[in-house]
């Protein structure tokens, strides 16, 4: 054995050692920052991975649950019902939760990443996305623009965006910028009948804004072309079906004039000759919503498909690049010259008609522009992960540099993890993917960690002075249990989001509803308190 | 669709992955084959399961039960056979996405449009892939081998790219 590695087994023993000693027993502690499904899936292979850990999660928000909360559709609850193995896991004696604990610079009512990494054995970051790609385009600023990402956590009863508010009463054409399924919610929400939604747990202010809406027709546009779409079929197959809504597939041709164009004229891109060479087993998703796309299209132009009444459409636009917003009220002359800031509401976009590249990947401009008139446009090209305090960030690819779910030292391809924190779901691998992809995700970060520690190295809190440690349920001055007593933050644990669940539950009840959000913090931290004050 | 008209694909292949990685969604609830009154006298169904990481259980249902709940019947005394069942059979998650022997899978009625489209994103998609929520089993599935797909083990490692939503 090379002089080195004895004495870092040595060191390593001794760290062990150290550890339990701690905590007594083998005990060791994770804390996990963010309880979205990357968070229990990461706690439940950690569970299923080791029978002496303990893990805290902690959540910014008094309730758990990310995006299948604050995301996932209200119309869609069946996607929701894998919180009842969320409650599973987080009723699992290791673990706690700690809700209303934000993890940032640790100043206020924060704690920060680096006293989180004295106190565990590792930390795992699992903060989701909740930032916005922005097109960085002129007029972007217009009232009337957003981000799908604030119009579906205002839609959610997200307490960030409660005071959000959309008024739809005051025009009749949306235009959603992007075509994942994300772009597909939002248009399904924008168009479906208000009574449809009514017995969800949509919040109460989004529903009556959308029973006032004037919006009649959302055009989701698209830089590429049919086949590069990132929305399932399953979600395209939905839109199709919606009562009282036509659904129209254009093929890169102008929106509001309503021209449907031919599938030759893109090339063929859902010709049958093209479809027929989408026959390999791996092709089967992408032929598949090929032939639902074709059939929607031939529909769109009149060959074939039953005549139905409609009360609003939603309109597929291909080869659409947005390259602008423009304000309303503004004639043509004044537009063509304005290429700089422009204030107001916005009227119109202007969209350049683009081609595939030759080898499929992007969308190159043909130099033909169109404006399409509306009166409210929505981003939706891609929710972005934020940058902690004292945890590297590579702000080209807005991500945190990993490997495995290692946080390494920087964006460096040579960089070393950093000792004992981790990352996991989109905070990851960035916002793309379903519920799903966070299981094999959560498996691999958990497998690095218990690896880390079979090895010895996850060391961070060996590696500070012996006061600092301890979890949510450590008596020690050092535990982070006393760090928030001290700074006057008031944890909710999961007892307390039971009683959050109890109330919107009765409340739905009461108003026909699935359930009913609370959507201030102030009334959660109340409900929470309800029973221990 | 008939099994021998699909190839299997092999596991892991990047499309199918990014086509896993773009998706989600759902629909109506669908639950049956769970907990029949007379499943005492029901006729044993025997069947292997492959776990992840390849190993073989050999097992036996009852006629009338509903696969995935019956593979959660199992996982408390062997915890190797973990089919997660994200959405509680509600065809909104394809997290009980199970691959059958060809034969066996012909047996079965084809699967609805809706159960295809949850299919479409499921990781390691193959001829022979099923929702395990959907299935109830029948004596003519004695003898038939239901592999648990290796997603967990190898999901990142093989060519994921991230695209936004
Ligand atoms: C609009 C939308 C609809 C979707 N619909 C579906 C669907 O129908 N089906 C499907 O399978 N998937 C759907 N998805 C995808 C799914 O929601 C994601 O794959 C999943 O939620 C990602 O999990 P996560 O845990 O990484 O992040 P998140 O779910 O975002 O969880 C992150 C958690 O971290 C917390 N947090 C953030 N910052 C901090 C901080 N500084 N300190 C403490 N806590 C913090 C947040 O409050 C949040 O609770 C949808 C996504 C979106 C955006
Ligand atoms: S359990 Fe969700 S589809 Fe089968």
């Amino acid at each position: 054995m090379a002089p080195g590695a004895s004495s870092m087994l040595v060191r390593a023993a001794r760290r062990a050692l150290a550890s339990s000693a701690a905590t007594g027993g083998g005990a060791w502690r994770v804390c996990i920052v963010g309880s979205g499904p990357a968070g229990f899936y990461t706690a439940d292979a950690l569970l299923k991975g080791s029978p002496d850990v303990r893990v805290d999660i902690l959540d910014r928000l008094p309730v758990p649950f990310g995006l299948v909360r604050y995301g996932v559709a209200p119309d869609h609850p069946e996607v929701k019902n894998v919180t009842e193995r969320f409650t599973g896991i987080a009723r699992d004696a290791r673990v706690r939760f700690a809700g209303n604990v934000r993890v940032a610079d640790g100043a206020g009512l924060t704690v920060s990443v680096d006293e989180l990494r004295a106190r565990y054995d590792a930390v795992v970051l699992a903060c989701g996305a909740d930032g916005d790609r922005a097109l960085r385009l002129p007029g972007e600023g217009l009232r009337g623009v957003s981000s799908a990402r604030e119009f579906v956590a205002w839609y959610s009863g997200h307490p960030d965006c409660a005071r959000a508010g959309w008024d739809l009463s005051r025009h009749d054409t949306a235009i959603v910028i992007g075509q994942g399924n994300v772009a597909l919610d939002v248009a399904r929400v924008l168009t479906k009948r208000p009574a449809e939604l009514a017995s969800t747990d949509i919040a109460s202010e989004a529903l009556a804004a959308l029973e006032r809406s004037a919006i009649r027709r959302v055009i989701v546009t698209g830089r590429r072309g049919p086949l590069q779409a990132a929305f399932t079929t399953k979600e395209l197959r939905e839109l199709s079906k919606l009562d009282g809504v036509r659904l129209s597939v254009l093929l890169g041709c102008n929106a509001d004039a309503g021209s449907h164009g031919t599938a030759d004229d893109e090339g063929g891109a859902l010709s049958e000759r093209a479809l027929a060479a989408l026959s390999g087993e791996a092709d089967r998703p992408r032929r598949r919503q090929a032939e639902l796309l074709r059939k929607l299209w031939l529909e769109s132009v009149g060959g074939g498909g039953v005549a139905r009444q409609f009360e609003r459409e939603i309109v597929l636009a291909f080869h659409m690049q947005p390259v602008g917003f423009e304000p309303a009220g503004v004639d043509a002359g004044a537009r063509a010259g304005n290429g700089g800031e422009v204030a107001g509401e916005l009227g119109a976009v202007r969209f350049e008609r683009t081609q595939l590249s030759p080898d499929g990947r992007s969308a190159v401009g043909t130099g033909e522009y169109e404006r399409t008139p509306c009166g409210y446009a929505f981003r939706s090209i891609g929710y972005l992960p934020s940058a902690l305090p004292g945890v590297p960030f590579d702000a080209r690819r807005s991500l945190v540099p990993s490997a495995h779910g290692r946080v390494l030292g920087s964006a460096d391809a040579a960089a070393m993890p950093l000792p004992g924190l981790y990352c996991s779901g989109w905070y990851k691998r960035g916002p793309s993917g379903v519920v799903l992809s966070n299981i094999g995700d959560g498996a691999e970060t958990a497998a690095a960690i218990l690896a880390d520690r079979a090895a010895g190295t996850l060391g961070a809190r060996a590696g500070t002075d012996g006061a600092a440690r301890g979890g949510l349920d450590a008596e020690g001055d050092g535990s982070l249990r006393a760090l928030l007593a001290g700074r006057g933050v008031r944890p909710v644990d999961f007892a307390g989001w039971e009683r959050i669940d109890r109330h919107e539950r009765e409340a739905g009840a009461a108003s026909g509803k699935r359930l009913r959000k609370v959507v201030a913090v102030e009334d959660m931290l109340r409900l929470a308190r309800e029973a221990d004050d | 669709m008939a099994a021998s008209a699909r190839n299997v694909a092999a596991c892991v292949r990047p499309l199918l992955l990014r086509a896993a990685a773009r998706g989600y969604r759902a629909t109506q609830a669908v639950r049956h084959g769970d907990d029949h009154g007379d499943r005492e006298s029901a006729a044993d169904v025997p069947f292997t399961i492959v776990d992840r990481a390849g190993k073989a259980h050999a097992v036996t249902a009852k006629a009338g039960d509903n696969l995935m709940y019956f593979a959660h019947k199992l996982q408390a005394e062997n915890p190797a056979i973990v089919i997660e069942g994200a959405c509680e059979a509600s065809l909104a998650c394809s997290t009980c996405h199970v691959i059958l022997s060809s034969q066996h899978f012909d047996v079965l009625d084809e699967p609805s449009e809706q159960e295809d489209d949850m299919l479409d994103m499921a990781p390691c998609l193959s001829a022979t892939s099923r929702l395990s929520c959907q299935i109830v089993l029948k004596p003519e599935l004695a003898g038939m081998t239901v592999s648990l797909p290796k997603f967990t083990r190898n999901f990142y490692v093989d060519g994921h790219v991230p695209e936004p939503h």
